[in-house]
């Protein structure tokens, strides 16, 4: 008897295992195949690219990324991007951290909601009056007007993000440093800040995904000088004909530095989440 | 060394007083102990003299030099925080050498002093670790390491042993003491434990709503407190303390109560002479009792019925009720007692407490001051 409840037990241990991962692999699928149709399409022929059905056997060919190569704005739009993403980064670290430092310290937690409140306008709306200012202050088709444009729903992101991680670092560690002779500088920067690095990451990650994908904002204030990649992969629509194959491969080249990023910061990047995400 | 002068100290949270009017003087070398119940101050305190609480009113000195409003990091003063307060990022070896690398020190000086520490309190072993692997004992000797490593003038310790269970708490305490007297210096130790109070201290000041009570040595203390909150709060287990009537009879003066009645001594007659017809407080320690046979007739004892035998090994506690009151007595553990047996006790009068009902104080104290 009690053999056969053990073994009906393992059968329904294994069909729930089975159901499960059954559902996993549906959902994944779901949420991978515009990533896997982009990585098909790149490797496709022009007369095949786009084919509905897709052919599933068929010839890979690099001639869509020779073309995406050949076009020649390709690497300054990388550069463009790499400049635009580490300064943002960096200045809203350098803004942001001390900010939310100081409103989990002082417990003025009312400030993040007035903080997110601003944040309640759609995108969009701002658009309009950020090209008016951009331009009246020689800020269009210039990296610093694209950080700063950025840097309006980095910065709010990233206290409310990290206000969690420092309310949890013990006020007596930093209370220990400053008798040991730390200024209150120096606690911050070397004892608090290591304490919270993997919210750190988090944002870092997250805010690399965002920045490096955004495509409104650069498409309205950057010009020739400052083109991002998403602006760049967008200029493969701009045509009369649709050349599915090139703009798979802009797409999966412009796509390829956040999946290595996320994947190798993805430890840190998964606890931030959990974490902060909760507070 | 350094001596400590606290003057006239008031420290306010939202108009409530936490200190109050707070003055004392440390020598150099002393080990202050500041023991009290939760919430009586003593943390609030010892926050402000580290520098980690501004002060509402009064002055502090260190050495006869003004700290009152001197920022933590230039009073020369070390911690030792009730949860270690390690910085979790670096290792044991870090975390000693910490304040050194602030102060310049070069690198083969840090290496001496951090070498000195860890062998003085037994983590040569552990300086490669990280705090988060170290048990609460390690820790905690960690933080004593951090605090000795700089030889600061002043040592502050915040319940440090509050945290470890019981066994390892005797021993760190006996580690702290030995560091004290190795080192000489002058030492302000905070805890809610009045026998760590007891056992560590040169001095005790015992503390309630932000105000001293009672500033004196372990011995003052226990044997003559001022008033009845430090008769009970000082001793384990407490005093117990019972309402009783003071009546002047023919044979002498008796202290009495519905179930109970107790001849005062001749030579203490006197200090009960301002409270004839009165009601005082009266405090009796367990030790104070003993077991009497049932056909010894004490003018000073009374019978009562057990309702608790805890056996302690060397001694036995009788708990029973006397007018009202659940009270503890002290007895030798070879007196065969259990729950329901009727005992009769009696009571060493001669080291019994007597306290003003209204105003709590010590007959004995005022006694003596007038």
């Amino acid at each position: 008897m009690a053999i056969l409840t053990n073994n009906r037990l393992r059968i329904g241990i294994l069909s729930y295992n089975l159901f499960f991962y059954f559902l996993l692999t549906v959902i994944a699928f779901v949420f991978l195949f515009p990533f896997l149709w982009v990585v098909y399409t790149s490797l496709q022929y022009p007369e095949s690219a786009g084919q509905v059905p897709p052919v599933l056997f068929f010839s890979p060919t690099l001639d869509n990324f020779r073309q995406v190569f050949a076009e020649g704005e390709f690497f300054s739009c990388l550069w463009n991007s790499i400049i635009v993403v580490v300064l943002t980064l960096t200045a809203n670290l350098l803004v942001s951290l001390p900010s939310a430092y100081v409103i989990a310290r002082k417990r003025q937690r009312w400030m993040m909601f007035l903080i997110l409140f601003l944040q309640m306008a759609p995108w969009i709306t701002l658009l309009l009056p950020w090209y008016i200012i951009f331009k009246n202050l020689g800020l269009y088709d210039t990296v610093l007007g694209l950080v700063l444009s950025n840097l309006t729903f980095m910065i709010p992101f990233t206290i409310w993000l990290m206000l969690g991680f420092f309310e949890d670092v013990p006020i007596e560690v930093e209370e220990a440093a400053w008798l040991d002779g730390c200024s209150h500088l120096g606690t911050f920067a070397r004892i608090v800040v290591p304490l919270v690095r993997g919210g750190i990451i988090t944002i870092s990650t997250l805010g690399f995904m965002v920045c490096w994908n955004i495509f409104l904002f650069p498409l309205v204030l950057s010009g020739y000088n400052t083109k991002t990649l998403p602006v760049f992969v967008f200029g493969f629509l701009a045509d009369n004909q649709l050349d599915f194959g090139p703009l798979s491969a802009a797409a999966l080249l412009t796509t390829l530095p956040v999946i290595i990023f996320v994947l190798v910061n993805q430890k840190y990047f998964k606890a931030g989440i959990a974490f902060g995400g909760g507070k | 060394m350094a001596k400590v002068r606290i003057e006239n100290v008031v420290k306010r949270f939202d108009r409530q007083a936490a200190v109050n009017n707070f003055s004392l003087q440390i020598d150099d070398g002393e080990f202050i102990v500041l023991v009290g119940p939760s919430g009586c101050g003593k943390t609030t305190l010892l926050r402000m003299v580290a520098g980690l609480e501004t002060v509402t009113e009064g002055e502090m000195f260190i050495d006869g030099v003004r700290v009152t409003n001197t920022p933590p990091k230039k009073r020369d003063i070390a911690m030792v925080f009730q949860n270690y307060a390690l910085y979790p990022h670096m290792t044991v070896y870090n975390n000693l050498a910490f304040s050194l690398k602030l102060r310049k020190f070069s690198k083969e000086e840090i290496r001496k002093k951090v070498t000195e520490a860890a062998a003085m309190l037994g983590l040569a072993d552990l300086l490669d670790r990280h705090p988060n692997i170290l048990s609460g004992g390690q820790k905690q000797r960690v933080a004593l390491g951090r605090a000795i490593v700089r030889n600061p003038r002043l040592f502050l310790f915040d319940e440090p042993l509050s945290n470890l269970d019981a066994k390892l708490r005797v021993s760190m305490r006996a580690e702290i003491l030995d560091i004290h007297r190795r080192l000489n210096s002058t030492s302000i130790y905070v805890t809610h434990d009045q026998m760590e109070a007891m056992t560590m201290g040169t001095r005790i000041i015992v503390m309630k709503d932000g105000t001293i009570q009672q500033n004196g040595t372990p011995r003052e203390i226990y044997n003559h407190p001022v008033n009845k909150f430090v008769g009970g709060f000082i001793g384990s287990p407490a005093m117990n303390i019972i309402r009783s009537r003071v009546d002047a009879r023919s044979e002498g003066t008796w202290l009495t109560g519905p179930d109970f009645q107790l001849a005062v001594p001749d030579a203490r007659a006197p200090l009960l002479q301002d409270h004839l017809d009165k009601e005082i407080y009266l405090g009796i320690r367990p030790e104070s009792f003993c077991h009497l046979g049932a056909s010894d007739n004490g003018q000073a004892s009374f019978e009562a019925v057990v309702t608790l035998v805890e056996p302690l090994g060397s001694e036995q506690l009788i708990h029973f009720t006397l007018a009202a009151c659940e009270m503890v007595a002290k007895l030798d553990p070879h007196i065969p007692l259990q729950y329901g047996d009727r005992v009769k006790l009696g009571v060493k009068m001669s080291d019994v407490h007597f306290f003003d009902l209204q105003s709590e104080q010590n007959l004995q104290s005022a006694h003596r001051a007038a």
